[in-house]
């Protein structure tokens, strides 16, 4: 009952006294923002940077196509190509002859930046990978300078007349046919600032395989065995299941190069799964424990206070045990790191999107847990130290090194094995490892958290008793 | 059987004895004094009284019950006023109270009844709701006193209450101690006014050095000195001296000093031991007055010394500074 008294009395001077509240409340929140939104690209967690971009610009010499123009100068890899021989009399061609009416060359037109947007749309269905469409090859240029994306991918002027020279075995034997210099014989170039790096060899990769298959299936339907093959099964499937119409895919192509030209499908931000991992996931629970860990500073404060104003004397001389003043004294601010502790989380959850884990729960042991170890360190440094200035060089000291060392700065699987080993001598790093199976793991080791609360507690009453010991003491 | 009784109380800190066996007193109703220089074992006593510090030796019985560290049901009957102020800056004068209070076990209607007479008994009942870190130095003393108040304690214990305050809180102070006195409260009284201690005190104790000098009412106190009235005259006949050696020593002109150090001055020193003898030392004097007169011989004037708390403190004590 009257350590209650006490505690009633803190509470209300630690409400009162802003400067607690700043450091215990809004300090973490604005720590946490601010480590989240700046270093969040830095460590590779954010979403946004998860995501391969490519700037595409489409070169295509769309006014050449159809042009005999197109079929000049070709400088694609024929092994043995056409010859034609000019006739008596006959003019030899210009490239500005046209081969086809204007309709037909519309048609063309259209096949090619269907090709085009197809393969970028193709791309873009993939989990991660978003295709901005430029205006200029400065323009792809200037966003990879500014690292706005990744790499660039040009559809260079001839990429539609080499396309149209392709035969399906070309795609087959791709490592020796037309296509032998991969991604160069369409005319697609690809740029980034790193050109040796994985990510851009993937990129690569991906385009090209995207790349034949769009062109696989364009030229498959210029084969009549195969379009009728294609017909028949297509037919069949209907027949078979008339609710699940399906179109034939040549008579779509045939169809979109009669239309309007296709466009560039929107981007579609991938959806996170439940374990939502993003760079909260990992700041919330290490930053709530660091600043639950900082009222030790405040604890401290409050002992030294009560101490310089003389009204601790003024609680001893008073008919109540020590055990009561001790307890009047903290539990103050077990409350206080609880609702911090709660605080943090929620602005986690409802600010930051952060999951609370499959089990959510299992949380409150581990807060709890952790603010009686705090709150009892906060007791035993109370203990040592008596002046303010003491207070700020030993308490912050304390915190702070025991935060770094067990991982509260940066995720603690990035310390060395050694370290991981030796900071187990500090109650941080059992919380963090509690929080990292309830809120980064899909099936939490339950006896693992059990073990850290139980390493937590025993913190806790080895701080208390060690504090209550020497509180007796020292007064 | 007394408030408090002390008997043979002994503290030391390692090799230091800081009380030796100091023994006292204190009546309900009475005020004692505790005298002493710095670093006497004052402000020690004191915390074995309160129960802060545990006694080596000896025994400290508040109303029948041994005071110590573990024993904290004596604690509800004792009032302790601390020379540091022990008051929340951070709280109003009245949540400061209702702090303290409840922490003696008052509640309720009893606890604002108490309050509302303390704070009206040091004067800050218009200031209640106010943060006592915005009072005034005088303020925050008399709140510091109300404090030790709230639970009606049978003995009230103050070590310097009026260090740093104006007159009129000084005043004001000493009235409500007079007054709490009158209605049956024990108190002892720790302070360097010796003032202050010679109006309230109906004893006095003098420690130094662990040790009790002195402790006794104050005329009792007062009569370990001379009292002495110096008459100067003019020159005395050789012949005079035998007619007043019983009554009055000449002092040697050697041992005149300042002024009373006149040429053709002699100097009757007319002498007595505290104020108990009074009433003797002046017959006395009228006696030496009667007889120069009768031998024509002229008084030029008279100096009264007439001994206090201060000097006995200082003779007791000794000049030498302290820590």
């Amino acid at each position: 009952m009257k350590a209650w008294v006490i505690t009633k009395k803190d509470l209300t001077l630690l409400c009162r006294d802003k400067r607690a509240l700043v450091i215990l409340v809004m300090l973490p929140l604005v720590f946490i923002t601010i480590i989240g939104l700046t270093t969040g690209k830095l460590m590779g967690w954010s979403d946004s940077n998860k995501i391969i971009k490519i700037a595409m610009f489409d070169n295509i010499d769309y006014d050449n196509i159809g042009k005999m123009g197109s079929f000049l100068n070709d400088e694609m890899g024929d092994s043995e190509p056409e010859v034609y021989e000019l006739e008596e009399g006959d003019e030899p061609p210009s490239a500005e002859d046209e081969l086809y009416d204007e309709e037909e060359r519309k048609e063309l037109r259209t096949v090619a930046r269907n090709l085009v947007i197809k393969i970028a749309n193709k791309l873009q269905t993939m989990k991660g990978v978003k295709i901005i469409e430029v205006k200029s090859q400065e323009a792809a240029d200037q966003l990879i300078k500014d690292d706005e994306v990744n790499s660039s991918l040009t559809f260079g002027p001839k990429f539609f007349q080499r396309f149209d020279h392709l035969e399906l075995g070309d795609v087959f034997l791709s490592e020796e046919g037309r296509l032998k210099d991969g991604l160069a014989s369409l005319d697609i170039t690809m740029d980034c600032k790193q050109p040796d790096s994985g990510t851009f060899s993937i990129t690569q990769y991906m385009v090209r395989a995207n790349t034949y298959r769009t062109l696989l299936s364009t030229l498959a339907c210029n084969s009549n065995f195969i379009k009728n093959k294609l017909a028949r099964k297509i037919k069949e499937l209907n027949e078979a299941n008339p609710e699940k119409f399906r179109l034939d895919p040549c008579e779509e192509l045939e169809k979109e190069s009669k239309g309007e030209p296709l466009t560039l499908a929107a981007y579609v931000k991938p959806k996170t799964d439940s374990s939502g991992e993003n760079v909260y996931q990992e700041l919330i629970p290490s930053y709530t424990v660091l600043f639950t860990f900082f009222l030790v500073n405040i604890m401290a404060r409050s002992f030294i206070h009560e101490r310089e104003i003389g009204t601790l004397k003024r609680l001893q001389i008073a008919p109540i045990r020590p055990s009561s003043l001790l307890a009047g004294k903290t539990i103050p601010f077990l409350i206080i790191s609880l609702l911090q502790s709660f605080l943090l989380f929620s602005c986690g959850k409802f600010m930051f999107d952060m999951s609370w884990g499959n089990q959510p729960f299992l949380l409150f042991p581990v807060i709890f847990c952790t603010s009686m170890a705090a709150t009892s360190l906060g007791l035993l440094v109370a203990t040592f130290v008596r002046t303010e200035s003491q207070v700020s060089a030993t308490a912050n000291l304390v915190v702070i090194t025991m935060a770094g060392m067990s991982g509260c700065f940066m995720p603690r699987k990035w310390l060395p094995p050694e370290m991981q080993t030796f900071s187990l001598a500090f109650p941080h790093s059992w919380a963090l490892k509690a929080y990292n199976q309830l809120l980064a793991q899909r099936t939490p080791d339950l006896q693992e958290v059990f073990i850290c609360c139980a390493a937590l507690a025993g913190f806790a009453m080895f701080y208390f008793i060690l504090g209550s010991v020497r509180f007796e003491k020292v007064t | 059987m007394s408030l408090l009784e002390v008997r043979n109380l002994r503290k030391s800190f390692g090799d230091h004895t800081v009380v030796k066996d100091i023994s006292f007193d204190v009546e309900a109703g009475e005020v004692f004094g505790l005298l002493g220089p710095n670093g006497a074992g004052k402000s020690t006593t004191m915390n074995m009284l309160c129960g802060l510090l545990d006694k080596d030796s000896g025994s400290i019985k508040l109303d029948g019950q041994e005071v110590g560290s573990k024993n904290r049901s004596s604690r509800t009957i004792l009032g302790f006023v601390p020379q540091d102020l022990a008051i929340y800056p951070d709280l109003t004068a009245r949540e400061n109270l209702t702090f303290f209070g409840q922490l003696y076990g008052i509640t309720g209607a009893k606890l604002d009844k108490q309050i509302h007479f303390v704070l009206d008994n040091v004067g800050l009942l218009d200031r209640a709701n106010d943060n006592t870190g915005d009072f005034s130095g005088g303020m925050k003393r008399r709140l510091n006193f109300a404090v030790a108040l709230l639970h009606e304690p049978k003995l009230l214990v103050l070590d310097e209450p009026t260090v740093g305050v104006d007159p009129q809180s000084r005043e004001h102070l000493l009235s409500c101690v007079q007054q709490l006195n009158e209605k049956g409260m024990g108190v002892i009284y720790c302070s360097h006014y010796m003032e202050e201690v010679e109006r309230l005190s109906h004893r006095v104790a003098i420690m130094d050095q662990g040790v009790m000098l002195a402790c006794d009412s104050i005329p009792g106190l007062l009569s370990l000195l001379r009292s002495e009235i110096r008459l100067f005259t003019d020159p005395l006949p050789e012949n005079i001296s035998k007619d007043l050696q019983d009554l009055a020593e000449i002092e040697q002109p050697s041992e005149q000093t300042g002024d009373s150090k006149k040429d053709d001055t002699d100097v009757l020193v007319v002498s007595q031991n505290g104020h108990i003898n009074e009433r003797e030392l002046g017959k006395s004097v009228c006696k030496v007055v009667t007889i120069l007169s009768q031998r024509g011989i002229n008084l030029r004037s008279i100096e009264s010394n007439e001994p206090n708390l201060e000097q006995l403190f200082l003779q007791l004590t000794g000049n030498r500074l302290r820590d």
